[in-house]
């Protein structure tokens, strides 16, 4: 028993500075963001109160002189008064549609990765220096990622442009244009970004088909079975572990996004490419609207929440 | 499935498939090694007249590339060490050590990995501002880094730690060593390979962010690359020739790190997401 | 291990203290700049060296952010921890700040030189009584176009009303160019069409009741002048890939030849190419009603010292310095702009500038620009409004629709 105590000492000892930072920046802002997403808080005001309960301030005294709101004459305000603007905010739909659009769309970089991993998952001396030049996008910072697909697909100079012109794909007087379509712009982004995540998901699935045992593989060869069946039947089952990592990674991703929105279109044309981390990030800081800021970020963490608990259930039982 | 020898068909593709993948980089190679002159002519796409590598040096010089190189470096070390340290004492204690509240503060940990982290945008701003003044410091970038990439690194060393038999703390525990010298002695040296694996993972992480230094800093003079790659592309609009070259000094300490420590990296990558 | 972390801890609360004693000490003065292109960093720094020859006491530091950057940073560290000296726009995007009690009024630094400065430029550096800024620049507003692709067009002169604008437009694109180039990536550039459209059909003075939140943005009277706007849009007048562009790759359209005019700032003379040297002119806005008088848009940028400034002193004394008209007048003589201290030269060699005070001299009024006459929240809407507006002209009343909502939440009536 002095063993079991002498451990538990220890263990918060070791975890102790962990802690003290991971709940001063990680768990206690997760309750900041949700208190403040009641509020009206402009950044400016010393006083962060409840838009419900703002009346209390102005009655005491006069503040400091820097509220925004038009006085104490106003009836109280609901403290989901946020909620309700967001539910009437056209661009936080937009934002939230895209954001589902980055969820699906974003997710075929894993089948990209996967043909990447199957063609690409040969014994050559070769095929290491194929792989490496292909994982090379992977540890790219996204600003680098943004500025240069922002000048490959560059609407008028762009090479894309140039080279579909050359090849008389597009006419002399036609435009492709992605990133100025207010349909396509979230198209050229998602393509942007699944460059380097696709590199991403071929590490995790090339790894994956080392670890297949392949005695199994030989068996069912030599038993006659089709290569596609042996793909569908026994290889992407085995291979379901590096599945499930790369769809919650790739999920999160999705849901993230900020980089190379603010970078390629700064949300643009007129926010039709807009997402709910930029949007939160430009009523905030741009706007001056903190708590409106935090409300979006709320919902963006809820959205988030039902993966997490879905991943952490998952990992859970596998740990058990 | 594998191992099997491709004909010249297979290698003609795969050489294709590369080219266009790495098309978009080679459009800023190009663009890199332009004279301004050419681009106002709006001659993007030949061969250049003469290669242009003074736009390197206008963007690492007079770009303050130099400076912003040093920052990063100044940030993201200091950063990967302390996250070392504190997520290998972390994960011994989560591993090997019997206290009720360990499955919980794992949860906790990967729970923090998946966070999207505009949850914790202005708190963080708030808290360096008003509660550490660590704002524009680079000491608070270090702080934020440090606590937000805990929670993978926690949870990845202890996955590493647990593959670590029992019997050898066990015996060390009789022998009345200190679970700081098991941890000091006996364990640190065997997370070596994840110790090493994790940096790199930690280094590229950290060193490509952009949102947390856009938030944090505010000085010029403290900006890491990828800040002051953005702010330069603000000041260099249409200078394609001096962005693309901007971009890619800040894309070369990322991929020498991965073309050295490769193995590394994708060990780091793979037993991440293994369990 | 908890014996390094109170060491860690003690060494950054030391850090901290002795960056904090730094900033305390006598004679430094940080100014915060979004001047960043060039030829304004260099025409900065030459004054700048001035200031410090005179002030060898003072150890000058600047942070030059680039424009679109700044503009959104500033909120950040203004209320926070504010340089000594910080650039700015003047009209209603700086009195935003005044309202918070962010800016400290120099209505002593504006003694000595009032005589030197015009009414218009005291009007939009006073709020409330006080002035709070100090104006450095300003400059003119119209259309720089290329001379030979006009000449090419069978366009002989400069349009000067409207009916010989949309004349000339529908040549040049007879011709086989753009007519107009613009890049709304950032979307103002799009609002000086607005600007310029309801100052030429409803006038001066509706158009800043209208800005200032007394107007109502579905008025027909609005989209009337909008309606002209739309015609041009619908005539293919403006590129198709507008949206993905920023004011400078606009431009290169125009240094290439592929379009023949641009209705932008002064501040695109100094970027011509040196090739296109007299190929390149320019035109005020044409008129479009005769009955109303000219008006012309001419934004002012001013310099201002934040309310949480650490040295004032030495803040005011570069204001002072600011003021001066030999100061203005090589700052200005450098960036190709004007000074609003009216014993300052402007440049008699920069045929641009000559064009520019010509007109802004004639005009019946000055107004600053949409996004600094408009409030902010109101301005944002509108311009991502007019973008969306030029790429689908007919969605026209959602857009003023959406204008209207934000001004009434924003203004309150």
């Amino acid at each position: 028993m002095p063993q079991r105590h002498e451990q538990r000492k220890a263990a918060w000892l070791f975890l102790f500075p962990s802690l003290v930072l991971y709940a001063l920046y990680v768990v206690l802002p997760i309750f900041f963001t949700l208190y403040l997403s009641t509020t009206t808080w402009d950044g400016f005001s010393a006083r962060v109160l409840p838009a419900c309960l703002e009346f209390l301030a102005n009655s005491e005294e006069l503040g400091t002189g820097a509220s925004l709101s038009g006085g104490s004459t106003e009836a109280p305000v609901s403290c989901f008064a946020n909620y309700a603007e967001l539910w009437n905010d056209d661009v936080f739909w937009v934002a939230l549609r895209n954001n589902l659009l980055w969820l699906v769309f974003f997710s075929l970089s894993a089948f990209v990765g996967l043909a990447l991993a199957l063609f690409f998952h040969v014994k050559a001396r070769a095929a290491s220096f194929y792989k490496s030049m292909f994982f090379m996008p992977m540890v790219f910072s996204l600003v680098v990622v943004g500025t240069i697909w922002g000048w490959f697909l560059q609407p008028e100079f762009g090479l894309l442009e140039f080279l579909l012109k050359k090849m008389h794909i597009l006419g002399e007087d036609e435009q492709f244009g992605l990133l100025a379509s207010f349909h396509w712009a979230t198209a050229g982004l998602i393509v942007a970004a699944a460059w380097p995540h696709a590199a991403y998901c071929m590490v995790l699935y090339l790894a994956g088909l080392s670890n297949l045992q392949r005695n199994v593989l030989e068996a069912a060869l030599i038993d006659g079975v089709s290569r596609w069946q042996l793909l569908w039947h026994i290889v992407l089952p085995m291979l379901r572990p590096a599945t499930i990592v790369v769809t919650i990674v790739t999920m999160i991703g999705a849901l993230r996004s900020f980089d190379l929105v603010a970078i390629m279109t700064g949300g643009g044309p007129a926010n039709s490419s807009n997402v709910l981390a930029l949007y939160m990030y430009q009523q905030t800081f741009e706007n001056n609207r903190y708590g409106y800021g935090a409300a979006i970020a709320t919902v963006l963490f809820a959205v988030s929440l039902l993966l997490i608990v879905a991943y952490l259930r998952q990992t859970s039982r596998d740990q058990n | 499935m594998e191992e099997r020898v491709r004909g010249p068909v297979y290698w003609i593709f795969a050489t294709l498939l590369l080219v266009l993948w790495v098309s978009p980089i080679l459009a800023s190679l190009l663009t890199s090694v332009k004279t301004l002159d050419e681009l106002n002519r709006g001659d993007y796409w030949t061969w250049p007249q003469k290669l242009a590598f003074e736009n390197y040096y206008e963007a690492f010089v007079n770009g303050g590339f130099s400076r912003y190189f040093v920052n990063s470096l100044l940030i993201t070390i200091p950063s990967v060490i302390a996250i070392l340290f504190l997520s290998s004492a972390g994960g011994y204690a989560l591993a090997k050590l019997r206290f009720k509240a360990a499955p919980y503060l794992l949860l906790m940990f990967v729970g923090g990995m998946l966070l999207p982290f505009q949850i914790l945008l202005i708190p963080v701003f708030y808290l360096s501002n008003h509660v550490l003044g660590t704002y524009d410091t680079r000491l608070g970038l270090v702080l934020f880094h440090t606590a937000f990439q805990l929670g993978f690194a926690t949870f990845f060393m202890r996955n590493f730690v647990r593959t670590i038999p029992d019997g050898i703390i066990e015996a060390a525990r009789i022998d009345g060593c200190s679970e700081w010298r098991i941890y000091r002695r006996i364990v640190l040296p065997l997370m070596r390979p994840a110790l090493a694996a994790l940096a790199t993972l930690l280094f590229t992480w950290i060193w490509n962010d952009y949102l947390w230094a856009l938030i944090l800093l505010q000085t010029d003079t403290l900006k890491p690359i990828t800040a002051g790659l953005q702010n330069l592309k603000g000041q260099w609009i249409a200078s394609y020739h001096l962005q693309s070259a901007g971009a890619v000094i800040a894309a070369i300490p990322p991929v020498l790190m991965f073309a050295f420590l490769q193995k590394h990296f994708i060990r780091g990558l793979t037993m991440g997401s293994g369990k | 291990m908890m014996q390094r972390s109170l060491v860690a801890l003690a060494s950054s609360a030391a850090f901290l203290f002795l960056s904090v004693g730094q900033a305390l000490a006598a004679g430094n003065l940080v100014i915060n700049s979004m001047h960043s292109d060039p030829s304004a960093k260099k025409a900065f720094d030459a004054v700048l060296e001035k200031f410090k020859a005179e002030n060898k006491d003072i150890n000058v530091t600047v942070n030059v952010i680039d424009h679109e950057s700044y503009k959104i940073q500033i909120r950040t560290w203004l209320p926070n921890n504010p340089p000594d000296v910080a650039t700015w726009f003047a009209g209603n995007r700086a009195k935003f700040f005044v309202d918070k009690k962010l800016v400290e009024p120099i209505d002593d630094v504006w003694k000595p030189v009032e005589a030197d400065f015009g009414e218009g430029a005291k009007k939009a550096v006073t709020f409330g009584g006080k002035k709070y800024l100090m104006p450095a620049t300003y400059y003119h507003w119209g259309f720089y176009y290329r001379k030979d692709l006009f000449e090419k067009a069978g366009v002989s002169k400069a349009p000067a009303t409207w009916t010989e604008f949309t004349d000339a437009v529908k040549k040049l694109k007879a011709s086989g160019v753009t007519p107009i180039t613009i890049g709304t990536k950032q979307a103002w550039p799009s609002a000086a069409w607005f600007d310029f459209l309801d100052l030429r059909v409803n006038g001066y003075d509706f158009h800043m009741a209208l800005l200032a939140g007394n107007g109502n943005y579905t008025d027909p009277k609005v989209k009337k002048a909008m309606g002209l706007w739309a015609d041009l849009v619908k005539d293919g007048a403006f590129p198709k890939n507008a949206a993905a562009m920023t004011w400078q790759e606009a431009a290169a359209l125009l240094w290439q030849g592929k379009a023949a005019m641009y209705l932008m700032g002064n501040f695109v003379s100094t970027e011509i190419p040196k090739e296109l040297a007299g190929k390149v002119d320019f035109f005020p806005f044409p008129e479009v009603d005769p009955n109303v008088p000219v008006s012309q848009v001419a934004p002012t940028d001013v310099y201002f010292i934040p309310a949480k400034a650490k040295n004032k002193a030495n803040a005011k004394k570069f204001l002072s310095f600011m003021a001066r008209p030999e100061s203005q007048q090589l700052y200005n003589e450098m960036n190709a702009l004007l000074s609003p201290n009216t014993k300052a030269k402007s440049d008699p060699n920069n045929l641009f500038l000559q064009k520019g005070s010509a007109i802004l001299g004639e005009a019946k009024g000055l107004s600053q620009f949409f996004d600094r006459d408009a409030e902010p929240e109101v301005a944002k809407v509108g311009m991502d409004g007019f973008v969306e507006f030029m790429a689908y002209p007919d969605r026209l009343d959602s857009v003023l629709a959406k204008m209207e909502a934000t001004r009434k939440r924003v203004h309150k009536k």
